[in-house]
Formats: structure tokens, sequence, C-alpha cells
């Protein structure tokens, strides 16, 4: 891992810059020997926090480790005896962290005087487990990268202990996220604060699907760059012209299971405002650490019933300044083995390169680092046919993607620090689908231009086949400096930064052939897909600036503030490149501050304003293609049929869309009651507004008829048409274009509780809980399922249209974690109690007979009828119930279940553990109907093997291994 | 919904399809049928085993099928809100149906109500109009499909007593009603007791237009 870590004094800032690649994997907390009061002279600028690192088993002084203040540029290496000393650290509650080649990372919060020195002196333990203390689970109350906004840290060994696959295993220690069990059956998704609301409760309980998060995201960063699923177009039409594919992330989000766990050296989860370095997320930030460095081998092997695992990291030092380490994941799950054929599979690897060098002389040397990463991954699924169940059905997904990035960060002397970032993410979507199809006989065209033509008539059986063929594509730069301006208001530490990004898609696209389309039917107006190419899909250029800036200061009576503002700027350009006008630009001012009034209270809240970047698909969705049937004369005799139609093809991309923005506010207390207990509450309420939906514009077509001349039978000839048409009517259609016209609101609580282990049970509890509850709000009218009736049906002279849609989803989740520690055994045993209190989604909007806003005729004109008149006899044929996708109350009756793992360490810093997920088996209950449904993940218990195969340096070696 | 169902005033239904003419242009004798098709072509044009219905006397048509001009076509007359999924027009996809026949009504003026999911419009054919009723469901071995139980009936027992358990959804067939007895003369007369379960039987392959 290359943690973003703070620079080190001046003096030692070389050796600083390469242990950060020999920080070892693994968490524990050090075990505090001795705090004793501050003392000596206090110091303007902060206090000092020294102290002694010793092994946990030897008790011999550990030189060389790493101590930070996390969140600040803090940081030194303890000396050969041992010792080091943090100066200038701000007063009020700080985490001291500590890392060494060989030992197990530890963290320690500490509460930092007003004045003085303080001592804290720390140990490290070659395996975790046998401390005491050990965490695993996420640390609620963590800041490692001194973000203020509500944020929870999950270190390596609560990772490890999660027996996870990929990282939405783990994000399941954040309250609010509902369990899974390890593997890589179906699609992998996470919205941090809000209840999706597009599908039943019972389909949700796992996570959104992608149509939840298409224009409302929680950000995605890993190693400092963001991910993006933005320029992914393997999606389906408005219209549901492609078939759902159905492990998909195309839409929205980012498929979680390319990131396995097993590579993950830290999760940071900021679920409040986060920092204005952050942009494109209206729904958290998740900061992925992957594991780097110079990190001892070891070798990771899962099994369960359906999912095989097998890991290998490692990492080593070479020529004093570089280092290398390479990771590669295989995973592999058969979601019904014996019954299906279907499986998913995972390859992940990364090769991470660090050099570190100086310049300039030698009293004051800059200080350079170059990080570089070659990340690779696939994941695949695969649904072979089942001749004996539904022949010529079958389908697979292939999503491959490479990334290359690096970073060069310059620190100079007066600790200034220059970083910047670039990365190359290519991607390579792959997905087929085939399918036995039967279809009447229909008239037909394939025609890909506007005009009429003479078509012909099809039917019969067929195989449909199309490929999706995306290759998404983002480059991405960002420059940052961060200083600190000897500002008189107190500690400061100042970011300025700037990103430039540019996504695009050079796929092959939507291809199938014309005449044999994966949908069977239209409607005699809707018309046929047609093949698309994504590479003709303009790019998606955007830029940022943005300005952080952290305070530190003492209030009277010495109570410590911390205060976080910063202002972020995003553009969505009109063009191709960042140098076009700016489609559309949105400020955005974030704030967040904390105060200590008391040493066991910490006070919190924040406000802010966050933006979504609009997706590729959103910004140019396909062409809507409306195939008019002019002639249908489909005689006995094929020689005389004639089938003229009309091709119309309308434009539905909306220029005026733009940014999804989301105003953000939280509010919280921590309370620390008593030693190693501490109880966070936090309240949220999030909007975002102009979220990214449909709007269904109504327009009409003319559509002519045609008398014949020559039709008489026998003739073995079709009848000519006589031009001009006869007459023409018109058929009212709907173009659905992407707006800002979704309102997403979400509010709710969350409750972490954290208590101290009770000795003679060598037991402690630790509690997470949340509830919130989300709407939807629709803006625009919406015209229910009826509109293709409408459209055919020329004796229907018009039709009711409604206003506002609205759809509440509710949660409440508490999880209850039991934690037996055995350190003398090096044994954890975790029993999880998830019990779901209430999980439901509604609608709200009017449905009954009065609810009708208006109605629109066949020329697609709108004709608003007043709600005073609605009830007058001449809107009589108005009045019916609306209609449409309404999802009815639906959701699961309380309930809860258990999961236990056990955790055993053994000789040599392996480790060996058993998981049980819903280990009693139990199957909840539908609430709603009252029928016996299965809602909870069967019961899926399996085990994993960690194995050290290199040697672990010691005490004063500061290499990795041979 | 038991109003609905057991409603002795009429049968709801949500389909209504007129014969074209003007009741005196298409005539059918005593002992005669007529074929009402879905789509008038040769099926077996497109999947062998299926019948040629390219001589039927009438065919829906919907939105998106083929049209038959020396087929006269049904006239829909229903509320216009059916959901044409597949554009063929009227046909009997479902594993539960009520089908009649009755004398020509304004259906504009007929009674009308809504489901109260998706809310489909109903209306009530009143009870002195109804000529005839079947109703059929799937047979028993294939009654798990439903996965919950089934309504006793859609109709009042005035109207009929008892569903027919004849939809095989794995087999073409033609459901047909029994023969109750041949005359000396020959002429067959068929069995009418209001109760499709016992009125009604299948044949396979089917055999569209023929009296058994």
């Amino acid at each position: 891992m290359f943690p973003e870590l703070p620079p080190a004094p001046r003096r030692r800032l070389t050796t600083v810059a390469l242990l950060f690649l020999t920080a070892s994997a693994g968490t524990a907390p050090p075990r505090c020997l001795a705090a004793q009061g501050p003392t000596g002279a206090p110091g303007a600028a902060g206090v000092a926090v020294s102290g002694t690192v010793r092994d946990a088993a030897t008790h011999v002084s550990i030189r060389d480790a790493l101590v930070w203040i996390e969140g600040l540029d803090r940081a030194t290496l303890s000396d050969s005896t041992g010792r080091y000393r943090l100066t200038g650290v701000p007063s009020g509650p700080q985490v001291l962290s500590v890392r060494r080649i060989g030992f197990a990372a530890a963290r320690q919060p500490v509460d930092v005087p007003v004045s003085g020195t303080i001592t804290i002196d720390l140990e490290l333990a070659a395996n975790a487990l046998a401390l005491p203390n050990v965490i695993v689970t996420a640390d609620a109350t963590g800041r490692a990268r001194g973000e203020l906004g509500t944020a929870s840290v999950i270190e390596r060994d609560a990772i490890a202990n999660q027996t996870a696959t990929s990282l939405l295993n783990i994000l399941e220690l954040i309250p609010g996220v509902a369990p899974r069990p390890p593997g890589l059956d179906g699609v992998q998704q996470i919205g941090l604060r809000t209840v999706p609301t597009s599908t039943a409760a019972s389909q949700t309980a796992g996570g959104p699907t992608a149509a939840d998060i298409a224009s409302a995201g929680t950000l995605i960063v890993t190693d400092g760059v963001p991910l993006s699923n933005n320029a992914n177009l393997q999606s389906t039409g408005p219209r549901g012209e492609l078939q759902f594919l159905s492990a998909s992330s195309a839409g929205g989000g980012v498929d979680l299971r390319a990131i396995p766990a097993s590579t993950i050296e830290r999760v940071e989860v900021i679920r409040g405002i986060p920092s204005a370095r952050y942009g494109d997320v209206t729904q958290g930030v998740i900061l992925v650490d992957t594991r780097a460095g110079a990190v001892a081998p070891e070798l990771t092997l899962h099994y369960d019933g359906n999912t095989t695992e097998g890991s290998l990291v490692a990492g080593r030092e070479f020529r004093a300044r570089q280092a290398l380490t390479f990771s590669v994941d295989l995973a592999r799950t058969e979601p019904s083995p014996g019954v299906t054929s279907d499986q998913a599979s995972r390859l992940s690897t990364q090769l991470a390169h660090r050099f570190a060098g100086v310049r300039g002389l030698a009293t004051a040397p800059d200080s350079l680092t170059l990080d570089t990463r070659l990340s690779l991954h696939a994941v695949t699924d695969d649904h072979p046919e089942r001749p004996d169940v539904i022949p010529g059905q079958a389908s697979w997904s292939r999503n491959a993607g490479g990334r290359l990035d690096t970073r060069a960060r310059l620190t100079r002397p007066g600790g200034a620090r220059y970083d910047l970032t670039g990365s190359f993410d290519l991607g390579r979507q792959r997905a087929f689908v085939q399918s036995s199809r039967i279809r009447g006989a229909l008239p037909f065209t394939d025609r890909l231009t506007e005009g009429r033509q003479v078509g012909k008539f099809i039917g019969g059986p067929y195989v449909s086949r199309y490929d999706l063929d995306g290759d998404p594509r983002l480059a991405y730069v960002r420059f940052e400096s961060s200083l600190d301006p000897a500002w008189p208001l107190g500690t400061q530490r100042l970011r300025l930064g700037g990103e430039l990004r540019r996504e695009w898609n050079a796929g092959a696209g939507y291809r199938f052939d014309v005449e044999f389309p994966p949908q069977t039917t239209f409607n005699g107006v809707n018309g046929f897909d047609r093949p698309r190419a994504f590479s003709a899909t303009p790019p998606l250029p955007t830029s940022a600036l943005y300005a952080d800036d952290r305070l530190s200061r003492l209030l009277p009576h010495g109570v410590p503030l911390n205060v976080q503002a910063g202002l972020r700027l995003d553009v969505l350009h009109r063009g191709r490149w960042w140098f076009s006008k700016a489609r559309d630009a949105v400020p955005q001012g974030r704030l967040n501050a904390e105060v200590a009034p008391v040493s066991w209270l910490r006070l919190r809240a924040g406000v802010g304003q966050v933006a979504k970047i609009p997706s590729l698909a959103q910004l140019y969705p396909a062409p809507q293609y409306y195939d008019v049937v002019n002639v249908n004369w489909f005689t006995n005799d094929p020689a005389e049929r004639l089938a003229v139609l009309s091709t119309f093809i309308r434009n539905a991309t909306n220029p005026d869309l733009g940014f999804s923005r989301a105003r953000q506010a939280e509010a919280g207390v921590e309370i620390t009651p008593f030693r190693d207990a501490t109880i966070a509450v936090v309240a949220f309420s999030d909007r975002t507004r102009g979220a990214v939906g449909f709007r269904s514009q109504p327009q009409y077509l003319l559509r002519e008829h045609f008398d014949f001349v020559d039709s008489t039978r026998g003739t073995g000839r079709p009848p000519t048409i006589i031009e001009p048409a006869s007459f023409s009517d018109t058929v009212p259609i709907l173009i659905d274009r992407p707006a800002n016209n979704l309102t997403l609101t979400s509010s709710g609580y969350e409750v972490t509780a954290s208590f101290p282990q009770i000795p003679a049970l060598h037991t402690r509890v630790e509690v997470a809980g949340s509830w919130m509850r989300t709407d939807l709000i629709g803006r625009d009218i919406d015209f229910g399922s009826g509109f293709s009736s409408f459209q055919v049906d020329g004796r229907i002279a018009r039709r009711p249209y409604w206003a506002g849609l609205e759809r509440t989803g509710q949660r409440a989740l508490i999880t209850y974690r039991l934690i037996h520690h055995q350190p003398a055994w090096g044994l954890v045993v975790t029993a999880t109690i998830e019990q779901i209190a209430k999980e439901n989604t509604r609608d709200v909007a009017g449905t009954d007979s009065l609810a009708f806003a208006g109605y629109v005729t066949r020329a697609g004109q709108l004709v608003p009828v007043p709600a005073a008149q609605r009830g007058d006899a001449q809107y009589g044929d108005l009045r019916v119930p609306r209609t449409g996708l309404f999802t009815q109350l639906s959701g699961v009756a309380p309930d809860w279940y258990l999961s236990v793992q056990v955790a055993k360490s053994f000789l040599g810093g392996g480790r060996l553990s058993f998981y049980a997920f819903n280990a009693l088996d139990r199957a909840g209950r539908f609430d709603v109907t009252g029928f016996s449904s299965r809602e909870w993940p069967p019961l899926r218990f399996g085990g994993e093997l960690s194995l050290p195969l290199g040697r672990r340096s010691q005490g004063g070696s500061r290499g990795a291994g041979p | 919904m038991a109003q609905w169902r057991e409603d002795p005033a009429g049968i709801w239904s949500r389909f209504f399809y007129k014969f074209p003419g003007t009741g005196r242009s298409y005539p059918l004798a005593p002992g005669k049928t007529a074929v009402v098709a879905t789509d008038a072509i040769d099926h077996s044009a497109i999947v062998r085993t299926l019948p040629d219905l390219s001589r039927a006397d009438f065919e829906f048509v919907g939105s998106s099928d083929v049209d038959n001009p020396d087929v006269p076509n049904m006239i829909n007359v229903g509320p216009g809100e059916w959901a044409d999924v597949l554009g063929h027009g009227l046909f009997f996809s479902s594993l539960s149906n009520t089908v009649f026949i009755a004398d020509s009504v304004d259906t504009a003026s007929l009674p009308r109500d809504f489901l109260p999911v998706n809310a489909p419009e109903y209306r009530r054919i009143p009870t002195g109009r109804i000529l005839d009723v079947v109703t059929t469901t799937i047979v028993a071995s294939q009654e798990s499909v439903f996965g919950f139980p089934l309504c006793a009936g859609d109709v009042n027992a005035l109207f009929d007593r008892q569903r027919a358990k004849l939809i095989d959804v794995e087999q073409p067939y033609s459901v047909v009603r029994k023969v109750a007895s041949t005359l000396p003369s020959g002429r067959i007369v068929l069995q009418r007791t209001l109760t499709s379960s016992r009125d009604f039987t299948v044949q396979d392959p089917p055999t569209p237009g023929r009296v058994p």
C-alpha cells in the first residue's frame, strides 16, 4: 500500500518515503503501555507526542517504525532505541498510527491535551490476533485522511476477519449496508445512505441496482484515482429495446466484484460531506488502498460450496530506493452447482512500483516519489444453454479492464507538497445474449434512415443473437498542492487542486442481424431495434478546480476546534475537449466542523453541496426508431403480398442535461463514556435535485394510407399504391429524453456503539444501526402503461396523463456483533446478528380516477384540466385509475439471521478461519402477500486459510525478505 | 372481487369484439361453424405442425400482425385499453379463460369498473344478452405453475357452474363441446349443461371449424 501519508521530518525525508513502502499487512491497535499527563512547556503551535515503540512479544525496541497522526501532516520515525517524537500536534481527539514491516499496522485514538507533551508508548505484534483489543470491525471514528465528515475506517485485520470475496463484503461493516454471502454471484453495487427505490424490497436487501444509482451515486477511489462507469453503454434503452443482462452495472455504479478483498489494505468510507477534493459524487466516497509496498508474501485460499478463491500478495524493496509489489486474485463462483452450469469468475492482478529520491542540497533536499501501478481485472459471467430447460437461451458477459496510473509527489523543505496524478483506464466489455424466439407473420423494414420503402413480411422461429461490445476509456489528470500557510487563525493545511477527465467509448456497440432482432414484436409504431456503434458517441470531457483548507485551533478554555472548508467547481464541457465552452457548471461549497468541549465528547456538523456527472448513456441516448405501417396486404399468395412502411428517427438527446446536484447536511455526536467505549450518533439529510430520469415528450407522426390499383387476386403480382396518399392520420408518440427531473431525498440516523471487553468472558459487543428513508420524486408528467394502445387505436381520441410520481423506501437495519477474543490462543470468534427491523418500498402518488392532470391528443398536444373540472361529465373517459409501473407496498417482515466467523492464528503469522453466513438458514418472510418465499440468502459456509510464504524481517532490519 | 365474479347481473369482461357487418351479412346456418382466427394465415408455413387458417371466416387484427385482405376483420369494441402485447389481436393466452358470446350491445353504455392492481378496465355484459359461455383452466397436472389456489370460477353459476380443466401449456389442442347424442338423421346434438367441466373436452391435434 502507498497510503497518502504526511511527510516525515526534513532530515529523514528519504527514509520516510521508503518506509511508506515497507508498511506491512494487518492492523492492530498498539497497546498503550504508559500514558502520562502533559509535561514541559506548551508550544504555541501544538503539543508534542512522544514514546517508544516495542515488540509486544519480546519487548525489544523497534527502530524505523513510522508513526504519524492520521489526517495531519505530522509523521516521524522511531530512532535506534525505538523512541519517537511528534511535535505541533493539534489538541483534541487524534488518531496515532504506526507501521513497520514484519508487524501488523496499528492505530490508537489519543486525546491530545491543550499544551505540553504527552507520552504514548506503543507495542507492535507480528500477529494481530495475539494482541488484546484487536479490531475486526469498522472504526466508526476513523479519520485516516483528515476528512471531518462522518467516516469509518476498515483496516486489514477487519477485512481478513470478514472472509470477504470483494469490496462489497467489506462494506457490510458500515451501518445501513445489508450483508451478502461471499461470492461473485450477481452484480454488486453500493449506494450509501439511501434506500433503493426502483425495485421491490426483497430484491434490494442486498444492494441497489444500476437503475437506482444511475444519476446519484457513491464515488469509489482506488489508490487515489477515481473509478468511473460513466462511459458504460452496455445499457438497455428507455423503451427496453435490449434484453437485460442479469449481471451488469450498465447504467450506474461500479461492479464491486472487480475489486477483490484479498488485495485491499484499507478502506475508508466517507458517508458525510466529503472534502472539496472529491467530485462526481452524491452519496458518499469510498477510498480503497490496495496492498502494496514491501509486503511479506502471503497466500490466501478460500473455499465454500459455491466459491473457490486464491490470492497471492508479495512485495519487496530493492536498490534502496525502489519497491515492487505484486498481487493476484483468482476466484470462481457457481451459484447453483449441480443445478445449472452458470458461473462467474474473476482475475485481478496488480503490479506496483515506487521510486523515491531526493535532489538539491543535503541540508534542505526536496523529496520526490513516483508511484506507478498497473492493474488488470476480468470478471466474467457465464449462463450456458440448458437445452432440457430452455433450448436456445444462453448469455455471457466478459468485463475486463486495465489501469495504468502514476503519481509524482514533490515535497519541498518547507512542508509544501505537490502531487501530479495521471491515469488511463481501458475497458473491454463484451456481452452476448442468445435466445430462441418465435414470431407470427408481421410487416418488417430494416431501413436505417428516415423515409418510406417497400418492406417484407417475416415470421417464424429463429435464434436471436446480439453482441454488446463496449470499450470504455477514461483519461484522468489531477494536480494538487498542499501548503501550510502561516495564517494567524491556527494550524492550517491548504490544498489547491484541479482535475481533468475525459471519458469515451470506442466499442463496436450493439450488433445483431437486423432481420432477426432480439425484439420479436413492435406495435406498428415504435420500431424494431437498430444496431448502434458506440464509437460514434461523442466523448465526455469534464474539469474541476478545488480549494480546501483545514484549520485546527484552540478556542477559549482550551477547547479544540477543527474546521474544514472547501470550494469546488465542476464543469461539463460542450465539445470534445476541455477547451470547449461549458455545458454546465456547478460550484460546490463544503464545510465541516468539529469541536470537543470536553475530552469525552466530540460534536460534529457539516453542510455542503456535491454533484454527479451525467453518464455518456444519459448524454447521448440511442436514437429512437418508429416504423409506421402504411400498407399491410397479406394475401394467401405470397407473390401478391405488399408491405410498405415509413421509418422515422427521433433524436432523444437533451442538450440541457447537466449535473445532478445534491445538498447534504449532517450533525453528530461522539461520546467516550469510559475507556474503550464509544457511542456515535449521526443524523443526516441529503437532497439530490436534478437527478436524471426520462422525460416523455409527446409528438406525432403522420401515417399515410394508400389506395391500390390492380389489387385483384390471382394476378401473381402485388398491387400498386396510388400516390399521393389517399389520406393521413396522426400517430402520437413519446420521445423519451434523459432530463434532470428527479428529486431524491434521503434522511435518517446512524448509531454505532462499541463497548469494552468483559474480562471474564473475553467478549465485547458492538452495535451498528441505521434507519433511513428515501423519497424519489418525479417532477414530470407520465402517461401510464397504456400509451401504446392509444398509439395504434385510432378510436381513442385522447388519453389522460398524470403529474408527479413519488416512491418511498424505508430501511432499518441493526447489526449486533459479539466478538469473543482469546489472545493467548490467537482466536477470534465473531457472531453477527443482522436484524432487519424495516424494509419496504411503496408508491405514494395519486392513483385514483381524479388524479389525472390533463390529457394528450392524437396530435401530441397536452391539455391540462383544472382539478375542479376533473369531475365534469365531459372528462368521463379520462377518469380512470392511474396505470403504470407501480410497485405496490412491498417489503419483508421484521426478522433476523445469524452469521458466525471463527479465526485462529498459528505459528508464523498464518490464519485459519471458518464462517457460516446465515448459520441457522433462516428464510425470512415476505410481508405483504403472505406467500412463503425465501428472502435471505441460504446458509453458506466455508473456510479460508492464509499462509505466510516468506521470512519476516525483525527488529532492526528494514528489508522485507530475501 | 367476489362481487364481480359472482355477479348475477352479467359477466364482467375486459375484451369485446364485434362481428363485422349488419348482423345479416354473414349468416350461420344450424349445424354449421365459423372460424375466427387470431391471424388468418397458413400457420403451417411458420411452424409445420400448426393449422392452415388462411381460409378462416374472420380474423382478429392486432397492431403489428399481417392483415389478410380476403378475411373480414373482427371489430374491437372494448374499452380500448387492452395491452396488445404481441400485436396479433385477441388470443387466449391465460391459464384460466372465460369466453362467451352475446347479442349485440352498446358497450359504451355498459357499467364499468377497474381492478385494483394496474387498473385494467372491465365492463359488464347484461345477463339477458349472453348466449353461451365456456370457462376453462389449466389441467390438474400443471396446476402447480400458479403457485397459489385458484378462485372457484369467474362467473356466476347462472352462466357456468364449474371450470373445465383442459388447458395444456405444452400441447396445441382444440376445446370442443362433447356430443350428447346423435339423432337417427345423423344430426349431432351437443351437450350443454351449463357446466364446462362436464360439457367440454379437448382434441389434439386441433380441429378448427369441425364439429366432432
